[in-house]
């Protein structure tokens, strides 16, 4: 690893954050959301349920973790812009990088952010924080693959957008009122907001396993994407 | 760092390009192996920068040298850069920005790389005199940091702007540009058109419409416009036949019509250019010797 194109990385993506506007809106739409959902609460002095707080946090995760390395990486691809500085495997996990730790910090601000809009800021105990925080790099490393892989921006929304309402915005399911051993309420389960409900809800070490291994396997994924990736360096 | 001509060919030559420290080389190469031969470099290890621009277009060049800058840890500062290469507009992006502002970021981004060896193919297609006085002034930073610099252009005349010696890459190898002067005579006339062929035609062109002629591969081309000719002659030759005419022998490769010459730039110590005075503003290579010459000629025209 080389610190200073790590730093560089970072630098640059900064400044690229506040001039695209598609980044500024995908940064923009959890706090957005927590405004919209809170309002009514708040005027009828309800707390927000918990399947609208964890839509929320899954939105966070799945609209910036996911979505704003998606877009970059997209257009960097799009117009080979990669190869400005990228020669090799190690110029790009340098550049892959700066520009995850950029994305985890900012994703955690919004998130913060988002459920301090929301009045829901006590959510956040040591055990959540742990669970959001494997969560935010499983869906980072959605968001490097299908980058990675992207060829043209506008394909590549596709994916973000599946990313975001599949696995971002799954709690909503919950509003269609399935029976529990529907097939779609038995996936659900097994997908990582799922497993933030579970762990808020005290459900003991399995959410924390099901989320290592979705780690795990998309991690690996990364590692396949980056490879294919340099080939085309 | 040296390169097998093999590689790049594919024909039967063993002969090898060497890239050394603190020295530059000026390569003409066919166009239709430049690709093959940016592949070759960038395999090699060589920092290639060939003709496409790349850049964010909703950065500006003070983002992007400063990118660049840090990317690379350069000692270089990023203020020295922007005044050094006369860039007045650091702020707007680069979507705002000319073609010729934004080349001005490469010759800053060759700078700054941190590779030893850098590689420019075709720099002077689609460029103005401006930033060939700044490709020269890049030219000479890098050679005294001790980096190795490789032009390859497909244009002989572009290969004469970077140095007056020049090889040329070819199935047989690597081969320097011959120079010398043709010594078959041919009888000098007083005529005002002269005999070129062009596929299956004969075609009689008037001399005072010529704007230059080059001699490489053993032919002598006569260029006229947009157009160009080979004639059955030698340089030499052609020298004696058109010199009644207003034309002068340059350089050992060409000799150009006085009465279309716009101007000439000098680029470098050594490397001069005759401007020709028409749409592609042509640049004809200029000897150093001939340099002091060419202007008496001029005057007197």
């Amino acid at each position: 690893m080389n610190l200073f194109k790590i730093r560089a990385t970072i630098y640059r993506d900064i400044r690229e954050y506040f001039t695209n506007y598609a980044v500024l809106t995908v940064l923009l739409m959890p706090p957005i959301m927590a405004l919209m959902y809170s309002t009514p609460a708040r005027n009828v002095r309800e707390d927000l349920p918990d399947v609208m707080i964890f839509i929320l946090l899954g939105t966070a995760l799945a609209s910036i973790a996911t979505n704003v390395p998606l877009m970059l990486y997209a257009e960097e691809n799009e117009h080979d812009l990669l190869k400005l500085v990228t020669h090799n495997v190690s110029d790009l996990m340098n550049g892959i990088a700066g520009r995850s730790i950029l994305v985890l910090f900012i994703t955690a601000a919004v998130t913060v952010i988002s459920l301090l809009i929301a009045g829901q800021a006590d959510v956040l105990s040591w055990p959540l924080v742990s669970g959001l925080s494997i969560a935010a790099l499983i869906f980072l490393n959605l968001g490097l693959i299908a980058g990675l892989l992207a060829k043209l921006q506008s394909t590549s929304t596709v994916y973000g957008v599946a990313v975001l309402f599949l696995l971002g915005m799954t709690p909503i399911i919950e509003t269609f009122f399935l029976n529990d051993s529907h097939l779609l309420m038995k996936l659900a389960e097994f997908t990582p907001v799922y497993q933030l409900m579970a762990i808020h809800n005290n459900a003991g070490v399995m959410p924390y396993v099901i989320m290592l291994v979705w780690l795990g396997l998309t991690t690996f994924s990364v590692y396949l994407a980056v490879l294919k990736r340099a080939k085309t360096l | 760092m040296d390169i097998e001509i093999q590689k790049i060919t594919a024909g039967p030559s063993n002969g090898k390009i060497k890239m050394r420290a603190g020295k530059s080389l000026a390569v003409q190469i066919p166009y239709e192996l430049a690709e093959t031969f940016s592949d070759t470099m960038e395999k090699a290890g060589a920092h290639v920068f060939s003709g496409g621009l790349l850049y964010y277009k909703r950065l500006n060049l003070k983002v992007h040298i400063e990118y660049l800058r840090k990317w690379y840890n350069s000692p270089l500062k990023t203020e020295d850069l922007i005044r050094q290469f006369n860039i007045t507009d650091s702020v707007s992006s680069l979507s705002k920005l000319n073609r010729t502002e934004i080349q001005k970021l490469t010759y800053i981004h060759a700078l700054l790389s941190n590779n030893q060896y850098i590689v420019f193919i075709d720099p002077f297609l689609n460029t103005v005199n401006d930033n060939i006085h700044l490709f020269h002034k890049m030219k000479e930073q890098l050679i005294q940091q001790e980096k190795s610099l490789l032009v390859a252009s497909s244009r002989l005349e572009d290969a004469f702007i970077v140095q007056p010696d020049v090889m040329k890459l070819s199935d047989q190898g690597l081969e320097t540009v011959e120079t010398t002067d043709n010594t078959e005579d041919n009888s000098s006339s007083n005529v005002s058109k002269i005999k070129v062929k062009a596929h299956d035609k004969t075609i009689f062109v008037t001399i005072e419409e010529i704007e230059y002629l080059e001699s490489h591969d053993g032919k002598v081309y006569i260029n006229l416009g947009s157009e160009k000719f080979i004639m059955e002659s030698t340089l030499q030759g052609a020298e004696e036949q058109l010199e009644a005419h207003g034309f002068y022998r340059c350089h050992r490769s060409y000799l150009v019509n006085l009465h279309k010459v716009k101007e000439i730039i000098t680029w470098s110590k050594n490397t001069y250019s005759v401007i020709i005075d028409n749409s592609e503003k042509s640049r004809i290579p200029l000897s150093r010797t001939k340099f002091n010459e060419i202007q008496d000629k001029l005057l007197k025209l």
